[in-house]
C-alpha cells in the first residue's frame, strides 16, 4: 500500500522505515526537521548496476512534506554542482511540468515512495547531464508559454496516455 | 526510525529495472576474492622491482667512479615503502655525499646544482654502458631527474648528507629553488610505515596501495600519494580485511581533507601542497574521499547481505580497474531511459523550470 500524506503527518518515523525498504536507491533515511506544519526527510541514494560502476555519486535529497499535500524535494549534497532543472538558486527540484497530463506528473495518490524514486531518477538525470550536456528523455522547454508546451515524443505521449 | 535498524532492503530492480524485468544472474565473485584479484594486480612487476632495487648500487659505483664519494645510497619514497603503485617511474632514491670529499658544497651559494652537475656528469659517463639511452631530462627542486630509456623507470636522485654516523637518521638534501640543505627524514617514514605494517600483518601496504589505485584512477591522476599513505595511516591501526579497511581510510580521508594532515611521522603537514597542484584540489578531494567513503561502507552492508554483485559494482566506481569490474552489457543511456519507460519505472515525467 502506498505510503499517504496521512502516513507521514502521522507517524513520519515509520514512513520513513517504510520507504526505505521499498525503494531499494535508499541506503538511509533520516528526519531533518519536524514541525506541526511540515517534515522534512534526508533521503540517501546510492546508485547502483552500472550507475554504480560509472561511479554515479551518492546523493542526498531533502524531501520536504507540508501539510496541505504541497512536496518539494532540495538536494542535500554535493554543492557546487550545477543543475539544469533546478528553481532558482539553491531552489528545489523541478520534476515535472505543472502544466501536463496527469499521466506525467506525481500525485499523492501515487505514495510516497513512487515521489522518491523520481527524485531519484532526476538526481542521476542530473549526474547525466553534468556529464554527457544531454537530458536522457524528453524535457518541457523552460519558462511559461501561452498555453501548454507540446508533448513531442511518442514515448511521453504514450505515458500521458497511461500507456508507457 | 533509526539508521541502526536493519530493514529488508527492496530488491535492486526497484529502481534500475533491467530489460525485460528479468532478475540479473550473480555472476559468482565474492567481496573478498574481488579484492584478492585486486591485490594481486597491483603487484609490481617482479623483475622491474629487482632493477629497481639493484640501482642505487649502480649509481653509487657510478658516481664513486666518476670521482664522487658517496657516503650511501638507498631507496626514499613509495617504492621504498612498499606503497608504489604503477606506473613504475620517478622512482625516488638518496645518494649521500661523503662530507670529507664534498662537505664545501654545503657553504657555496650554488652548491645544490654543483652537486648535481658533479652527478651527472659521473653517471653520464658510468652508466652509458648499462644505458645507451640514458638522459637526465630535468631537475627538480630537490631531484636530478634520470631516465634510463624506453620500458625502463625512471628515477629521482636526489643528493645530501648524512647529519649523523649511524645511517639511521635524517639527511640534508638539496634544494635548488632556495640554495639550501634541508632536513629530511626518509629513514624515519620508511619506519613508521614498516612498523604499522607489521602491526596490520602485512595489509596496510596492500590498502594503501588500493586506495592510490583507485585515487589515480577515479580522482586525479597526481593527488600526493603521501597524502593517500598518511591517510591511511591515521585511519589504520588494524587491518582485518582489505575491505573494511579500504572503507575506513576512504572514510578518514573524507573527515581529514581541508585540516591539517601530517604525514606518518607528524614532522610535516602536507596539507598545503594539494592545492598548488590544481585549484581547489583539497575540496575536490573532500567531496571524492567522502562519496568513496559512504559508497564503501554500502558495500560492505550489500557483502554482509550476500549481495556480492551489487557491492562489487559500487568498488568498481570507487576503484575503476584494475579492480575486477564486471563488463558492462548496458550502457547509462539504456539504464537511464529504463528509469523512465523501463517495467519497473517510476512515472515518466517531463521535467522543466520557470525561467
Amino acid at each position: 500500500m502506498a505510503i499517504t500524506l496521512a502516513d507521514v503527518l502521522n507517524d513520519p518515523v515509520q514512513a520513513g522505515d517504510r520507504l526505505k525498504s521499498s525503494v531499494s536507491a535508499v541506503g538511509s533515511i533520516s528526519i531533518e526537521r519536524r514541525t506541526d506544519t511540515f517534515v522534512v526527510f534526508r533521503v540517501t541514494l546510492y546508485p547502483d548496476g552500472v550507475l554504480a560502476r560509472e561511479s554515479f555519486p551518492v546523493e542526498e535529497a531533502l524531501v520536504w512534506v507540508f501539510a496541505d499535500g504541497r512536496i518539494l524535494a532540495v538536494p542535500g549534497s554535493g554543492g557546487g554542482r550545477t543543475w539544469r532543472h533546478r528553481n532558482g538558486i539553491g531552489g528545489d527540484l523541478c520534476l515535472w511540468y505543472a502544466d501536463d497530463p496527469e499521466g506525467l506528473r506525481w500525485e499523492w495518490s501515487l505514495g510516497l515512495e513512487e515521489y522518491v524514486r523520481i527524485v531519484h531518477r532526476h538526481l542521476v538525470y542530473e549526474e547525466i547531464y553534468r556529464r554527457a550536456k544531454a537530458w536522457p528523455v524528453e524535457e518541457a522547454p523552460h519558462g511559461t508559454p501561452l498555453g501548454r508546451w507540446a508533448i513531442r515524443t511518442e514515448e511521453m505521449r504514450r505515458a500521458a496516455r497511461g500507456r508507457a | 526510525m533509526s539508521n541502526k535498524k536493519k530493514l529488508p532492503r527492496a530488491p535492486h530492480t526497484a529502481s534500475i529495472p533491467p530489460r525485460g524485468g528479468a532478475s540479473p544472474t550473480p555472476r559468482g565473485m565474492k567481496q573478498d576474492d574481488a579484492f584478492e584479484e585486486f591485490h594481486e594486480a597491483l603487484k609490481l612487476d617482479p623483475d622491474e622491482l629487482e632493477h629497481a632495487r639493484l640501482f642505487p648500487y649502480k649509481v653509487r659505483d657510478a658516481l664513486k667512479a666518476g670521482g664522487v664519494s658517496i657516503d650511501h645510497s638507498f631507496l626514499q619514497g613509495s617504492l621504498a615503502r612498499g606503497t608504489m603503485v604503477s606506473p613504475f617511474k620517478d622512482i625516488d632514491m638518496i645518494a649521500t655525499l661523503d662530507v670529507e670529499e664534498h662537505g664545501d658544497l654545503r657553504d657555496h651559494a650554488e652548491g645544490t646544482d654543483l652537486a648535481m652537475d658533479l652527478a651527472e656528469k659521473a653517471l653520464g659517463k658510468h652508466l652509458a654502458e648499462d644505458y645507451p639511452e640514458l638522459t637526465f631530462p630535468d631537475r627538480t627542486r630537490h631531484a636530478l631527474q634520470i631516465s634510463l630509456g624506453e620500458n625502463l623507470p625512471s628515477f629521482d636522485l636526489v643528493l645530501g648528507f648524512e647529519v649523523s654516523d649511524d645511517k639511521v637518521g635524517d639527511v640534508e638534501i638539496a634544494n635548488r629553488d632556495d640554495g639550501t640543505w634541508d632536513t629530511s627524514n626518509p629513514r624515519e617514514l620508511k619506519r613508521a610505515i614498516s612498523n604499522r605494517n607489521k602491526t596490520c600483518a602485512g595489509k596496510f601496504i596492500h590498502v594503501v596501495r588500493m586506495v592510490k589505485a583507485g585515487v589515480k584512477t577515479r580522482f586525479h591522476t597526481d593527488f600526493p600519494g603521501l597524502v593517500v599513505e598518511s591517510i591511511a595511516f591515521y585511519a589504520l591501526s588494524s587491518v582485518e580485511d582489505h575491505a573494511s579497511a579500504c572503507a575506513r581510510a576512504l572514510e578518514q580521508g573524507g573527515q581529514l581533507l581541508g585540516g591539517p594532515i601530517l604525514e606518518p611521522t607528524g614532522r610535516d603537514d602536507l596539507a598545503p601542497r594539494i592545492d598548488h597542484i590544481a585549484p581547489n584540489l583539497t575540496a575536490n578531494a573532500k567531496l571524492w574521499f567522502t562519496d568513496a567513503g559512504k559508497k564503501a561502507q554500502r558495500a560492505l552492508d550489500l557483502a554482509a547481505e550476500e549481495d556480492h554483485d551489487a557491492a562489487i559494482d559500487l568498488w568498481c566506481g570507487i576503484f575503476g580497474e584494475p579492480f575486477p569490474c564486471p563488463e558492462s552489457k548496458e550502457a547509462v543511456a539504456s539504464v537511464a531511459h529504463d528509469l523512465s519507460f523501463g517495467t519497473l519505472a517510476a512515472r515518466p515525467t517531463r521535467s522543466w523550470r520557470s525561467h
